[in-house]
């Protein structure tokens, strides 16, 4: 099952984006509660592909991104990211990269409710800078203006709706154009008509900016809208294929 | 235009600005502190700056005499003997400072020196009918003198010019004698060599020793009557740099093998107690800024505790932990900034509302604040290193939070 990742990619042939070998990850190494979550996952994901994860609570699947993310490191096991082997890299290393080639949405959006949409959008490119840039400003006010809050730029988290949060939260992990976005759960806090939008939101900027997206979702009619569905169960991939309705926007 | 860490102190402020009633506390609490220390230093270098301007307002920083033969002599021997002839030998002759006129045009020479004034002292009696009282006999050059002690300003009645036939007495003398201005004194010195003085003037130092003894003549008379034809027993000296002055005492002593005294030698206990004042409000200061330092610290660190999640998010979009410790570094500095900026305006308006009460009892200045610019900018200084210094703590916590914990427990 290992293998079958690269059968249902579109972008088979090409250079993965991202790859898993040997991956396992253990809780409280050396104290008598010591668990393995992740069995050693193997996992390759081409670039551009829109990927969605699912399976039951508890099966690894954050764990899973979290290692993906360099927010985390696993027991053992090799995570290549862009052509970067990830195991030897120090903190500055990682942060760096993170800044680079990854993107992050998360279920409760994470805002920083001190700073306007247009500011937070803006937050990864100034870490990686380490200053303001007028160009900066100029896309993310363009990212905004794609999803439909370019009115809303200068307000703060707090005046702005849950789905309006999240939609700045997925400008905020797009705005450096980032070959992978991880998104757990982005639409677990939303009602399922404000999720059906986020989540073409999604596949929209998949095709426009050709980045891979893996999605964990509990979706699943959201999920069979994904080129392609990874299943896990118990720290293990159970299932790899295509989705049913790709079509879905 | 690269501007450093502005990523860090952008985020700084706004996280200051959004815990707005936190920040608004920790700064007033190190105004407080800054404004306390300010207070407390410019009282203290005032009071003592006044103390020491005194002090000095009726005695020369530096004074050089002829050395004792006896030091010279028995230099290496020891014992009470010694002592005793010591004694013997002072009392029993007045000497003359060797070759003085070339010493006093050298002495000018010095650019760290601000007058001259040779002068011929000694013991006398003062006689006015019944009235007998012993005195000290000062031989000067007027215009020379009042550069070393102010005496023209100090005058009570008459002027400060004394003359081969006039005189000038202190006021406490002058009261215990019965006379004023243009009455006569007799004067008795060395070997019953005696005169007779008008009273040109009569002065008040404020001394009570001066004010009682201090008889002053010009220096061709006092010589006559001390028996001291072309001697002069002592050279005044003022120079720019006060406390200075024991170092170039030293020196002026080495070169021209005269003994030379300064004023820090002779009054080492008032140095000594201004000293050990200093000490203990560097005590306080110390105290203060401590307290000040944990307050930053456990502001910061319930911050950093409110902004776990936050600071999650941050490392997951791309900041490396050193920039989240800058972060916090930045808040540390920044509240002691402002706190002290502020603190440092407050401390000056107490001061001045200190001085211009203090003023009102007492006739002269009771003291003369001298809180400078310099002061100010060390206790900004001093602030902010010290917010930095206390806000490391918290920051560390900051910097080497999990991002996944943090992100996921918030
Ligand atoms: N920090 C942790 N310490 C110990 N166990 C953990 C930790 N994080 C997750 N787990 C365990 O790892 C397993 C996988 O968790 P997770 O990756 O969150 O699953 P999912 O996201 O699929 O619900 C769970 O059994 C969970 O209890
Ligand atoms: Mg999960």
């Amino acid at each position: 099952m290992a293998e079958a990742s690269t059968g249902a990619s579109p972008a088979g042939q090409r250079e993965p984006i991202l790859r898993l070998q040997g991956v396992r990850k253990c809780y409280n190494v050396g104290t008598p509660v010591e668990t393995e979550v992740l069995h050693g996952i193997d996992l390759e994901v081409g670039p551009g592909e829109f990927l969605a994860m699912v399976g039951p609570s508890g099966s690894g699947k954050s764990t899973l991104l979290n290692l993906i993310g360099l927010l985390d490191q696993p027991t053992a096991g090799e995570v290549w990211i862009a052509g970067h082997a990830t195991r030897q890299l120090d903190d500055v290393a990682r942060s760096r990269l993170r800044g680079q080639v990854l993107g992050f949405v998360f279920q409760f959006h994470h805002l920083l409710t001190a700073f306007t949409a247009l500011d937070n959008v803006q937050l990864p490119r100034w870490a990686a800078l380490g200053r303001e840039d007028e160009e900066v400003a100029a896309q993310a006010l363009e990212l905004l203006d794609a999803v439909g809050l370019k009115q809303y730029a200068h307000r703060r988290p707090k005046e702005l709706s849950g789905g309006q949060q999240q939609r700045v939260a997925i400008c905020r992990a797009l705005i450096h154009r980032p070959p992978v976005v991880l998104a757990d759960e982005p639409t677990g806090n939303l009602d399922t008509e404000t999720s059906a939008q986020a989540f073409s939101l999604l596949r929209r900027f998949n095709r426009e900016f050709g980045c891979a997206f893996i999605i964990v979702t509990h979706d699943l009619d959201l999920a069979e809208g994904c080129d392609r569905v990874i299943e896990m169960v118990d720290g293990r991939i159970v299932q790899d294929r295509a989705g049913h309705a790709p079509s879905l926007e | 235009m690269r501007i450093p860490l502005w990523y860090e102190t952008r985020l700084a402020v706004e996280f200051l600005k959004e815990g707005r009633s936190q920040s608004l506390l920790i700064i007033l609490g190190v105004a407080l502190g800054v404004a306390v220390i300010v207070f407390l230093l410019a009282l203290i270098s005032g009071l003592q700056d006044n103390l020491v301007e005194r002090t000095l307002g009726t005695q020369a920083h530096i004074k050089l005499r002829a050395p004792d033969e006896v030091v010279r002599e028995l230099h290496a021997v020891e014992g009470l003997a010694v002592a005793a002839q010591r004694r013997n030998e002072r009392a029993r002759r007045l000497r003359s400072v060797q070759n003085w006129q070339a010493i006093a045009a050298a002495l000018e020479d010095y650019p760290q020196i601000t007058a001259v004034s040779p002068l011929v002292s000694g013991p006398a009696f003062a006689r006015r009918g019944e009235a007998f009282k012993s005195v000290a006999i000062l031989g000067v050059d007027p215009a020379r003198y009042a550069r070393i002690v102010p005496v023209p300003e100090r005058m009570v009645s008459g002027v400060f010019r004394p003359t081969a036939t006039d005189i000038v007495i202190g006021k406490l003398l002058a009261d215990e004698l019965g006379v004023g201005v243009g009455d006569r004194v007799r004067l008795e010195g060395t070997d019953a060599r005696a005169g007779s003085f008008q009273i040109a003037g009569v002065f008040s130092l404020g001394v009570r020793d001066l004010d009682e003894r201090f008889v002053f003549l010009p220096i061709r008379p006092a010589q006559t009557l001390l028996d001291l034809p072309g001697g002069i027993t002592s050279i005044d000296i003022t120079v720019d740099e006060i406390f200075a002055a024991e170092q170039l005492a030293r020196e002026l002593d080495l070169r021209y093998g005269i003994t030379a005294e300064s004023w820090m030698e002779t009054n080492a206990q008032l140095l000594n107690a201004l000293r050990s004042q200093s000490q203990s409000t560097t005590l306080i200061q110390t105290f203060v800024g401590v307290s000040v330092a944990f307050g930053i610290a456990s502001v910061l660190a319930v911050s950093v505790v409110q902004r776990r999640r936050e600071i999650g998010i941050l490392r997951a979009m791309g900041s490396t932990s050193n920039q989240v410790l800058v972060v916090f570094l930045v808040q540390g500095g920044l509240v002691g900034l402002v706190g002290s900026a502020i603190g440092s305006l407050a401390g000056l308006g107490m001061v001045q509302l200190f001085s211009w009460f203090a003023e009102r009892p007492a006739e002269e200045a009771f003291f003369d604040v001298t809180a400078g610019a310099g002061l100010l900018l060390g206790a900004a200084a001093l602030a902010t290193l010290t917010g930095i210094v206390s806000a490391y703590f918290p920051a560390r916590r900051a910097a080497l939070l999990d991002p996944v914990t943090a992100i996921r427990d918030g």
